[in-house]
């Protein structure tokens, strides 16, 4: 009788400050993008990551790593989401890019979630401020739009 | 007073700072714009967590954002535990977003108020920009526990022939087709607090070919579930509202489903499995509540129920049992009810190892002799237990629990050869419980175990006090101290 011997498949990932990843297959493979491109066998040893710095890939494979263990219970990876999403929003927006372009769909819910509570019931005055947006509109011209969305606007304080 | 003029001068100097002054006058750290410069792809899914009133107000940002929210495909109304006054401002707020909404194809639309009859105008218009726009997924949410049953929204009859819809979530909404049903791309329904007549879940299931998942919520009026046919794996029973008085039965033939959760107080409806001869994973979490005078009568009821069930499910592979089946069920054991679940593998129970719960977890171990995995959740119900048994039948609960389990060991079978995995939840482990002997019970007899995962309670901040750790720790290493009779068996603690 044949042992059957378990050995942990290994994938390189290399971001694009030319750094080099090693992590187990499994957890890797969370992200679509490197599933297809394992599938496709379009990447031999190393995977490039063009669009993800060093900095970044950090955080997803500590993401990624949490997510592939299924003995996690739902609460518990819910506290861990919340914690994780706890960073500037600098460093949020670069995830966002990441996860959208690695294709891992629960870390873009979470993150995209994350900004959305920062906009929610606060008025554009403090988005533009909180976000660094620059008012390009005219006085006249944000009166008009203010006053054809005055349905909108109701209620709404200054800050 | 001085102090609000100077905070406003403030204010003001910050935003003649920041957002007036072109950008070579400002600070340099301040001005990265780095949510504008994402794609729109992403801002789009940034919208559809925010509240549709918030997505509106985007359009005044900047000019790039003039125009973004109108092409929403997730829209997404809430008048939820907000003031009643308001709430024609909502109604008139939802008609004019959808008049300048610009997206060809939606894939989402969600509505949640306390639906009036006087609003039965607006959401009629808002049904038909549903129709028009091809939604993949409607909700609508009207609850209104000030307009229990009376002036009820009754879905309009285009809704009834739909083939965009996948995804339907209905509470409170009249349904009464007047033709055929006819929703051929649907996969997942939900249908919460309405009257279901006669047939119209058989004939629902008949128009959508591939409906997967039925969930019906507190729902009442039909007696019969009559599921033929169809592509239905998994249903859904949480709750049911008795508008009769006396026990009456509800049929449940749905020979296709593989899955079926009975959930929720079905106050004093009885369900009958009739036929769930494809079903391998049931859960049955659910309690009725007392209707009659006399105690006895509604133990009568209760026991009837649960021996037809345990007939019912048989051979079904993969069990789960609530509180309050496990503890029906320690009172049925005691008056020598036999029962036997020989195809089970897998046994969940959430029940708290109380005296009052010991001989159903007995019964149910004894009667799963195949089990392999054992999972139990020892966190407390959330209902109101006290008020399910009178005194004189709590007088049965009174067991020894260090010996008792011992005594009880020859009829496990289940220990000898078969489990193998044992995962505990909401574990609390306190010295003087029952929670401890329990599981040193298990790990002495069970001799093909291979682990045992125990998940603690969820410690709050307040029991993050060193007492409360060093405790468990105590309790960890006690349990680990423990003679095991399988030799390879593995204690995980997690918390």
């Amino acid at each position: 009788m044949a042992t059957t011997t378990t050995e942990t498949k290994m994938l390189t990932l290399c971001t694009s400050d030319k750094q080099q990843f090693q992590i187990e297959e499994t957890i890797a493979l969370q992200a679509v993008t490197i599933r297809n491109m394992v599938e496709d066998e379009c990447a031999s040893n190393v995977i490039p990551l063009p669009n993800v710095n060093s900095k970044i890939m950090i955080q997803i494979i500590e993401y990624l790593k949490k997510h592939v263990d299924s003995s996690v219970s739902k609460e518990d990876m819910e506290k861990f989401d919340s914690a994780f999403v706890e960073k500037k929003l600098s460093e949020i927006f670069d995830i966002i890019l990441a996860a959208n372009y690695l294709n891992i769909k629960n870390l873009l819910d979470i993150c995209c979630q994350r900004v959305a509570d920062v906009m929610k019931n606060k008025s554009p005055e403090w988005v533009r401020r909180t976000f660094n947006i620059v008012n390009d509109f005219t006085a006249e011209e944000e009166a008009k739009i203010r006053k054809e969305h005055e349905w909108a606007f109701e209620g709404v304080d200054e800050d | 007073m001085e102090f609000l003029s100077s905070k406003k001068e403030k204010k003001m100097e910050f935003l003649s700072r920041y957002s007036q002054k072109p950008d070579s006058e400002r600070p340099k750290i301040q001005t990265l714009d780095r949510i504008t410069v994402l794609p729109d792809t992403i801002l789009l899914h940034i919208f559809s967590f925010l509240p549709m009133e918030d997505v509106v107000k985007t359009c005044i940002l900047s000019k790039q954002w003039r125009f973004l929210w109108t092409t929403v495909s997730a829209l997404m109304f809430s008048h939820r535990n907000q003031p009643d006054e308001d709430l024609c401002k909502f109604i008139s707020f939802v008609d004019k977003t959808l008049v300048l909404i610009n997206c060809p194809k939606l894939k989402i639309f969600s509505v949640d108020f306390a639906y009036h009859r006087r609003f039965s105008a607006d959401v009629n218009v808002w049904l038909c920009f549903v129709t028009k726009h091809g939604v993949e997924e409607l909700k609508l949410d009207f609850s209104n526990k000030h307009n229990f049953g009376s002036g009820l929204f009754q879905l309009p009859q285009h809704l009834y022939s739909n083939g965009s819809f996948v995804k339907l979530s209905l509470s409170m909404c009249g349904i009464v087709p007047k033709g055929l049903i006819s929703w051929k791309s649907l996969k997942s329904l939900t249908i919460g607090s309405t009257e279901l007549s006669g047939n119209m879940i058989g004939n629902i299931v008949l128009g959508s070919p591939v409906l997967n998942f039925l969930e019906l919520f507190n729902c009442w009026g039909f007696d019969k579930l009559e599921i033929n046919g169809g592509s239905l794996r998994k249903l859904v029973i949480n709750g049911y509202l008795n508008q009769k008085k006396g026990d009456s039965v509800v049929e449940i033939w749905a020979p296709g489903v593989r899955s079926l959760d009975i959930l929720g107080c079905l106050h004093g409806k009885i369900i009958q499995l009739e036929n769930i001869s494809s079903t391998v994973d049931a859960k049955l979490d659910f309690y009725l509540t007392k209707i009659n005078h006399d105690a006895d009568d509604d133990f009568k009821m209760e026991k009837f129920m649960l021996s037809d069930m345990l007939v019912s499910i048989q051979l079904i592979k993969y069990l789960t049992f609530g509180t309050w089946f496990i503890e029906v069920l320690s009172m049925l054991e005691i008056k020598g009810l036999p029962s036997v679940l020989p195809k089970c593998k897998r046994l969940m129970l959430h029940t708290p190892i109380q005296e009052r719960y010991l001989s159903g977890i007995v019964n149910l171990l004894h009667s799963s002799p195949d089990v392999e995995t054992l999972i139990i959740n020892m966190t407390p119900p959330s209902f109101e237990f006290e008020t399910c048994f009178n005194a004189k039948i709590s007088n049965f609960f009174n067991v020894d629990g260090e010996s008792y389990w011992t005594s009880k060991q020859k009829l496990f079978r289940c220990l000898d050869l078969r489990l193998k995995t044992i995962r505990i939840s909401g574990f609390e482990g306190r010295h003087c419980g029952l929670e401890i002997p329990f599981l040193q019970f298990l790990l002495k007899s069970s001799r093909a175990l291979e682990k045992m995962v125990i998940n603690g309670r969820g410690v709050g901040q307040d029991d993050l006090v060193r007492g409360a750790f060093q405790d468990q720790l105590q309790v960890a290493e006690s349990l680990l101290s423990f003679p095991r009779s399988s030799k390879g068996a593995v204690i995980i603690f997690k918390h």
